[in-house]
């Protein structure tokens, strides 16, 4: 049975091309969502973990907190509020993890759902690690910056997009000359499109005197983020402070509308992708009836019958889906440059859902093969 | 073997069909009894319930009411699960336009009905080749039934009917597609498989050849209406 099964999935080669063609196309748009939602979503979590403890002081949002970006780009607080805040609770946080900040793109993101490319961020000299994390780790040259001497440090995607390989080249920052002091390890969403440079450098080349774009803040006591809080806002209604729940939950409504958006397209897929199968599969059992007759005849089971038309459905979405995955990996990595995007787990969630996908659309085509009658083989003789 | 054991006993067989509102009844209380390795011939008129009485004895279709035994079993109660693996064991089909499957090669057609039966997977192919060598085709095993003439492709039909021994041999008109000369070498095969002991049971429309049977079963209106013997003696039972 299982060589008639094979034949038949070659009897009409053009149309089994197609079909195979067809679900390569939709497990390929699979792969690459799934990959893009898969990396966005692990990555932010994993860097959400790093920020227990860190808070955002910014600007007071005038809608509700949805759709707020992290980091908190587009704030902008007064200086002396910054530094108000920053001597106040002098005793409450880590002086060396909390800093002024400034931010300043440089180049969006390529895709959706993905990190800037480059990002100007100014922190304090000496407090680099507040906004890199601890764990950075440093290619070449240093992560400090030195007062006033115009240097910059950049993340592994900055130095692509400044093509600079190696320590001591410059680049141009709103027409200045910066030099590069350090160049970091490819890392995570935060870091990798990290232009580093000096808050007061910053200000200076981004024209923004007296004002910072937020504090970040690095609490001793975790018990102590919520009373900070409440006291910076109360005292201050200017302000509002973004921790690291808050950041959480900014993501998580921020990526809802994207995720839903995707998980539509994600369903639209696969249904097309069943939809094609059914149809050709219910083409085939149609153009088949008086075979599948006879095959009752000399004594195929009704069982028989159907496990042949779920095998041509699997063998033709298993190939699809295993073709889809290969594609959906080369536009990672060539159109999108990104193939750590792309994970095993992936894969097989990818070729898995073909297989689902054969198995829903082999359904309806085997309930009509098994209603198929053996009298249909000595009909019209 | 005993030509006098009956392998098919069939007692008042009526076959009913609803067409709109209109009761169609081609077969009306038929009865009779067929023995083990006998070769019976069914004739009659277009429309004389031959066909609907094929499928009954193939098991391809179950009577509205009477009785139908095959080798003793009541197969007129039998689901069709269980009517699937007794006709997979008992009866081998012979079709007048062949119904081979046109992607798989004259042995893979042979080997795909012995896939249905209970022979061991290892005995496919050399009871496929047997049964080939057998209808005079152990030279055209790799060629498809496109590849073949008409005699040709009836005479795999008939190895793949014969290849998993079957006790009953059907045979739906099997020389209504060929010429005169290739229906008679069809015929010839056929009868040699009766020599070999198998009960034959063939529908056809030529008078010539169904007098070359032992037993004549003739239909008219879905009622036996003549039984006939190859020397004219009543040998089979009509109740």
């Amino acid at each position: 049975m299982f060589k008639y099964v094979i034949q038949n999935v070659r009897r009409r080669k053009v149309r089994t091309l197609l079909t195979i063609l067809g679900i390569a196309v939709c497990i390929q748009m699979f792969t690459i969502i799934s990959s893009i939602i898969d990396y966005t979503i692990s990555d932010l979590e994993g860097e959400m973990s790093k920020y227990a403890g860190q808070m955002y002081v910014k600007a007071k949002s005038v809608s509700s907190s949805t759709g707020e970006t992290f980091p908190p780009m587009n704030s902008s607080i007064l200086q002396d509020d910054g530094d108000k805040v920053l001597e106040d609770f002098g005793e409450e946080i880590q002086q060396d993890l909390s800093t002024p900040v400034i931010f300043n793109m440089i180049a969006g993101p390529a895709g959706p759902n993905m990190p800037p490319q480059a990002l100007a961020v100014g922190v304090t000299p000496g407090k680099e690690q507040a906004y890199t994390g601890e764990d950075v780790k440093v290619e070449s040259g240093s992560l400090e910056l030195k007062q006033g001497e115009k240097q910059v440090v950049l993340g592994a995607d900055a130095a692509a997009f400044f093509k600079v390989d190696q320590v001591g080249d410059s680049i141009q920052l709103s027409g200045e000359t910066y030099t590069v002091s350090g160049l970091l390890e490819s890392a995570n969403r935060v870091v990798n499109p990290l232009v580093l440079l000096s808050v007061e450098d910053a200000k200076e080349t981004f024209s923004l005197a007296d004002t910072y774009s937020t504090v970040l803040l690095t609490v001793k006591k975790l018990d102590d983020i919520e009373i900070i809080s409440k006291e910076i806002t109360s005292d201050n209604d200017k302000l509002e402070v973004m921790t690291q729940e808050g950041i959480a939950e900014n993501i998580n409504s921020s990526l809802q509308g994207t995720k839903m958006f995707m998980s539509t397209i994600l369903i639209t897929v696969v249904g097309v992708a069943v939809i094609v199968i059914l149809i050709v599969m219910v083409l085939a059992i149609m153009e088949r009836t008086k075979e599948i007759g006879v095959l009752r005849a000399i004594g195929a089971s009704k069982r028989e019958i159907m496990s042949s038309v779920l095998l041509e459905s699997l063998i033709m979405s298993f190939i699809g889906g295993t073709i889809g995955v290969g594609l959906g990996f080369l536009v990672l990595l060539f159109v999108f440059q990104a193939p750590y995007f792309f994970t095993n787990e992936i894969a097989f969630l990818a070729v898995g859902m073909s297989i689902l996908i054969g198995v829903l659309s082999s359904l309806y085509p085997s309930f009509r093969a098994v209603k198929i009658h053996p009298q249909e083989a000595l009909r019209y003789e | 073997m005993s030509k006098n054991e009956v392998i098919i006993h069939a007692k008042n067989l009526t076959r009913k069909f609803k067409m709109g509102n209109v009761d169609v009844i081609p077969l009306k209380n038929v009865s009779f009894d067929i023995q083990k390795g006998s070769f019976t011939t069914i004739i009659g008129p277009s429309g004389s319930g031959k066909s609907t009485l094929l499928n009954l004895l193939g098991l391809v279709d179950s009577p509205t009411s009477g009785e139908l035994y095959i080798n003793g079993l009541k197969v007129h109660e039998q689901s069709d699960h269980q009517l699937t693996k007794l006709r997979a064991k008992y009866i081998g089909f012979i079709f007048q336009s062949f119904h081979l499957i046109p992607v798989l090669n004259v042995l893979d057609n042979v080997m795909l009905q012995l896939s249905f039966s209970d022979l061991p997977k290892s005995e496919h192919k050399e009871a496929a080749i047997n049964a080939l060598e057998q209808v005079g085709l152990g030279d055209k095993l790799r060629n498809y039934p496109n590849d073949l003439s008409g005699g040709q492709r009836q005479r795999v039909s008939i190895a793949r009917a014969i290849a998993k021994k079957p006790e009953i041999i059907l045979a739906d008109e099997p020389t209504g597609s060929l010429d005169s000369k290739t229906g008679e070498g069809i015929i010839s095969i056929i009868e040699e498989l009766h020599k070999l002991g198998k009960t034959i049971i063939m529908v056809t429309h030529d008078l010539d050849i169904a007098a070359r049977a032992e037993n004549q079963l003739v239909l008219r209106d879905g009622e036996i209406r003549e039984t006939r013997t190859k020397d004219q003696k009543e040998l089979m039972k009509v109740y």
